[in-house]
């Protein structure tokens, strides 16, 4: 396992509700953008993409509809449903205060 | 989420599953699609782009796989995916999957059967009973065993000094003749109890009320009864207003005030209990003589008490020291009747636990081989991807679903066998009896367990296998060889076989020889017919007249070549005993009433007529038989056997001689008679077949107090019928109550019966045990043959003949039987010392017998590897050669 896959692991799913924090998206425009997001530090592959994608549906943070992509191709759309953002912001307080902490800790320590 | 939303779901999942699965596939297209577009739109060719997108998914089906495992009721649907799998698997090796089948419900059912029964005959206290498990019974220690039956002042003792019980009750229960209106007669069992026996079980009356304290005291008898469920519904058709109506029992008048709970039967082994009435009635009735309650001697009464909260039955047994009183920790089982199934059980139990064993091996064999059979598609499946634990999971399944298949076929079996055999656990008396969960259980989770085992020896063969590696070999037809726990199995099934067939016939041998021995006397056309003066209230002079007219009676008859009366007859069983001293050398009266002097002699002593010994065929030593003279006015007079009169006086022909014997009486006392020994008896059998030469004392009828009795007869030609017998009995005196009739016939057969059975039950077992040793005996040398196919090949091409080719292959065969027998043979040493314990009059190890068995086994051995290695032998080279 890469340090990258390493990081990716517990990560991927908060990254992924925050790529939908603004938008909907299909399969590939959620991997873009968790690119983006991060920078580039984050190249999600399909292996992992889609099954945190049909995890997190599963677990009722997300829905998903099919509809029409920018290129007029049918596809496959996943939005936050109102427990996947109190999910998020949950995850959003966890990692920030494990952030601070950690950075407290090897800045200060 | 709520456990039926979860439900729900994985409903809803397993219902939409195909849908999701189109779904899925849209999916991932359209993600392809849309990476291609994007790659496009960076300029690169339509063939590239698509190249990229794909490299990019990367192995869809690993894809897929994961994304499924995040689907809810996912589990489900692989499980049952695996289950359809495993059942098409199975289905297309039928003779495999019957065989194992078959194989194990014969083991597990096998087993649940005899220990269930088992279970309910000897460990589960009669039904009924509040809290039966603070219910023991009090014994008397004989000699170190334990013995049911005290005496009222025993009783007394025990409910006095105890505090470990709450509270003891006594009771004895018999036969006893009831005379209905109509003026038939039926003989009903009499339980007569002291007045605490219903609240010390704890046994409330389902109609009217039971007797109490007040109706049960010493010296003053009322007689009240009250009716078992079971003859208020038999013998008085369930009439609700039989509260009030008079019974006539041996000339008494008894009101019924109460019937008892449905299911409740008493606590007698043996005997269903049809009526209670107070103890003190057994006076009344003629059964016993007033003042029975002061008589140490007679020991008849069956002793059970309450424990107190929080005490034990160890702590009763402490309060009574142990001397001569001890408390039995299980209730219900008497020890007597412990003694009459312990050897059945044991031989039977052991044998069906060695045959559970010897199927879990067979099983054992069996998937080991197929094992071997299976790895190319093993490594194939892994090969093509499968994880391991998938693999696993799914041979996992086809273990559970022939354990599953074996398990309820066992389980039905056991339930259809013990059904069926309910009516004869019946006639040990009340008794809780059905298939025991618990052993079906134990029974069931052995054969899983081994079956689970083994069904996923095939992964743990191929561990650290390359695929293909394994591939290319099976292909050329080079597979691996027997492993030794394969050798292992097979040799012990094969010594298992060799030990049950050995026992079984030995023990079938025993009972041949036992029947066909000269008992000693002369068997052929008896009759007998028992009667109780005693029970129908007759003095000894009316007895007397009666017993004097019978004989000459019954040879009036046309039928009837010879008759006699006795208490007792050859084979019959048990009969009383005395105490004998040499003349002069018995104890003064006063102590020899509890406890005859160690090293004693305690012959049975049996009352018989003039005439016995020559009507019976019975030859005499010395001396002379007895005669109608020798009655109550003359001197008294005794025939003793060989053993006893070579234990008194090392000489068997002797006569003249006295000696003194005490024999206790129903009055409390143990009066001892000088007597003349007139005559030695030859050796001939008496209780028992296996018993020939027991220390046995005759004494005339006419000199003996008064007795059950036996009319024995020969009849002309032909055994007399029941009729007749009975007839003669009530032309002597039509108040004579026939109370049981046996031939002599019927008394040989019931004394081998027991031993019949059990050799009949394992021999089918050993038979079962031969054919599952010669089923893995053939497996392998098939295996072996199957393996080695090229070298046989080219040994074949190099000029060997079939023969040859076949003696290689036997030869496996052969030594594996050769081991079993090896084997067999230190088991059987090993097991023949239990049931030489446990079957009557049985030797040591009958070679003959043995060696039979071996032979057939060697035989069914030779066959059961001849076959495979008879097809192998046949082989062409070229065409094996050819497949290469």
């Amino acid at each position: 396992m890469t340090a990258d896959a390493r990081l990716l692991r517990g990560t991927l799913d908060v990254l992924i509700l925050k790529a939908l924090a603004s938008d909907e998206l299909h399969g590939l425009g959620v991997s873009r953008r968790v690119s983006e997001i991060t920078a580039g530090a984050y190249d999600v592959r399909p292996g992992s993409l889609f099954p945190a994608l049909h995890r997190l549906e599963e677990a009722g943070w997300l829905e998903a509809s099919w509809g029409e992509s920018e290129n007029n191709r049918r596809a496959k759309f996943y939005r936050l449903t109102a427990a996947g953002r109190r999910q998020l912001e949950k995850e959003t307080a966890e990692w920030m205060r494990v952030a601070g902490v950690m950075r407290m800790a090897l800045e200060l320590g | 989420m709520l456990p039926w939303e979860r439900l729900a779901r994985v409903w809803r999942a397993l219902a939409h599953r195909a849908e999701r699965e189109s779904d899925l596939d849209e999916e991932l297209q359209a993600y392809l699609d849309e990476a291609t577009a994007e790659h496009r739109r960076r300029g690169m060719s339509e063939a590239e782009a698509r190249r990229a997108a794909r490299q990019e998914l990367g192995a869809v089906d690993g894809v897929k796989e994961s994304v499924r495992a995040s689907w809810s009721g996912e589990w489900l649907h692989t499980l049952l995916r695996d289950v359809s799998y495993s059942v098409r698997v199975l289905a297309k090796r039928p003779a495999f999957t019957v065989v194992a089948v078959a194989t194990l419900s014969l083991g597990l059912g096998g087993a649940t059967t005899v220990f269930s029964v088992l279970n309910g005959v000897r460990f589960q206290p009669p039904p009924g009973i509040l809290d039966p498990e603070h219910v023991a019974a009090v014994d008397r220690l004989v000699d170190g065993r334990q013995v049911d039956g005290l005496s009222y002042p025993d009783f007394e003792h025990v409910r006095r000094t105890t505090h470990a019980f709450k509270d003891v009750a006594a009771h004895v229960g018999t036969p006893l003749r009831l005379r209905a209106p109509d003026g038939s007669r039926r003989s009903l069992i009499v339980d007569f109890t002291t007045g605490n026996y219903f609240a010390v079980l704890g046994v409330r009356p389902a109609l009217g009320r039971t007797f109490g304290e007040d109706e049960a005291v010493p010296g003053v008898p009322s007689p009240v009864v009250v009716l078992s469920d079971r003859s208020w519904r038999t013998e008085f058709g369930a009439d609700s207003t039989v509260l009030g109506r008079t019974l006539d029992l041996n000339d008494t008048r008894f009101t019924v005030i109460g019937v008892g709970p449905p299911g409740f039967e008493g606590t007698m082994t043996g005997q269903h209990v049809d009526i209670w009435a107070p103890l003190p009635t057994l006076v009344p009735t003629h059964l016993f003589d007033p003042g029975f309650e002061r008589d140490r001697e007679l020991r008849l009464f069956s002793v059970f008490g309450r424990l107190g909260t929080g005490a034990s039955a160890e702590a009763g047994r402490a309060e009574l020291g142990g001397d001569t009183l001890t408390v039995r920790t299980s209730f219900g089982r008497y020890p007597e009747f412990g003694e009459l199934d312990a050897p059945f059980f044991r031989l039977i139990g052991g044998a069906v636990m060695l045959l559970l064993l010897l199927a879990c091996a067979n099983v054992s064999t069996l998937f080991l081989l197929r094992a071997s059979a299976r790895r190319p598609e093993m490594a194939a499946r892994l090969a093509l991807g499968a994880p391991r634990a998938a693999l696993a999971r799914q041979l996992l399944v086809e273990g559970a679903l022939v354990a599953g298949a074996a398990c309820v076929l066992g389980g039905l079996g056991a339930q259809l066998f013990v059904n069926r055999s309910a009516d004869v656990a019946a006639q040990f008396g009340p008794i809780v009896y059905g298939v025991d969960g618990r052993v079906l259980a134990f029974a069931g989770g052995v054969a899983t367990l081994t079956t689970l085992l083994v069904a996923v020896l095939p992964m743990l063969r191929i561990r650290g296998v390359a695929p293909m590696a394994v591939l290319r070999t099976a292909t050329a037809g080079g597979l691996r060889g027997v492993s030794g726990a394969q050798r292992v199995l097979v040799v012990s099934q094969i010594a298992v076989s060799l030990t049950l067939v050995s026992t079984a016939g030995m023990i079938y041998g025993n009972l041949k020889r036992l029947l066909s021995e000269d008992p000693g006397f002369d068997p052929t056309n008896l009759a007998m017919v028992y009667f109780d003066p005693r029970r129908d209230g007759w003095d000894e002079e009316r007895t007397g007249s009666v017993v004097r007219a019978l004989p000459a009676a019954a040879q009036g008859r046309p039928e009837i070549a010879s008759a006699v009366v006795s208490t007792m007859a050859p084979l019959l069983g048990r009969s009383r005993s005395g105490t004998v001293y040499l003349d002069g050398e018995a104890p003064a009266a006063a102590s020899s009433r509890r406890t005859p002097p160690p090293g004693a002699l305690r012959p049975r002593v049996v009352a018989v007529g003039p005439g016995y010994f020559g009507m019976l065929g019975i030859s005499l030593l010395a001396g002379r038989e007895f005669v109608p003279g020798d009655d109550a006015g003359s001197a008294p007079v005794a025939v003793v056997s060989a053993r006893l009169a070579r234990a008194l006086w090392g000489d068997e022909r002797t006569t003249g001689r006295y000696l003194e014997l005490a024999m206790s009486d129903t009055r409390g006392g143990e009066p001892t008679v000088r007597v003349e020994v007139v005559g030695v008896a030859a050796r001939h059998k008496q209780a028992r077949l296996d018993d020939d030469d027991p220390l046995a004392l005759w004494v005339p009828i006419g000199q003996s107090p008064l007795d059950a009795l036996l009319l024995i007869a020969r009849g002309r030609g032909a055994t007399p019928s029941i009729e007749v017998m009975n007839d003669i009995l009530s032309e002597a005196d039509p108040d004579i109550f026939p109370a049981g009739n046996w031939t002599m016939q019927e008394l040989m057969r019931n004394g081998v019966n027991l031993d019949r059975r059990v050799s009949r039950w394992i021999g089918v077992f050993g038979l079962l045990a031969l054919f599952l040793s010669a089923l893995g005996v053939y497996g392998v040398v098939g295996h072996v043959a199957r393996e080695r196919v090229r070298e046989l090949a080219v040994r074949s091409a190099l000029g060997a003949l079939p023969w040859q080719l076949m003696v290689r292959l036997m030869g496996m065969g052969i030594g594996l039987t050769a081991a079993g027998g090896v084997a067999g043979g230190l088991l059987l040493y090993w097991t023949s010392s239990v049931v030489r314990r446990s079957v009557r009059g049985m030797a040591g190890v009958d070679l003959r017998i043995v060696g039979g068995c071996a032979v057939l086994l060697a035989l069914a051995m030779a066959l059961a590897s001849f076959l495979p290695a008879r097809r192998a032998s046949r082989i062409s080279p070229s065409e094996v050669l050819r497949q290469e």
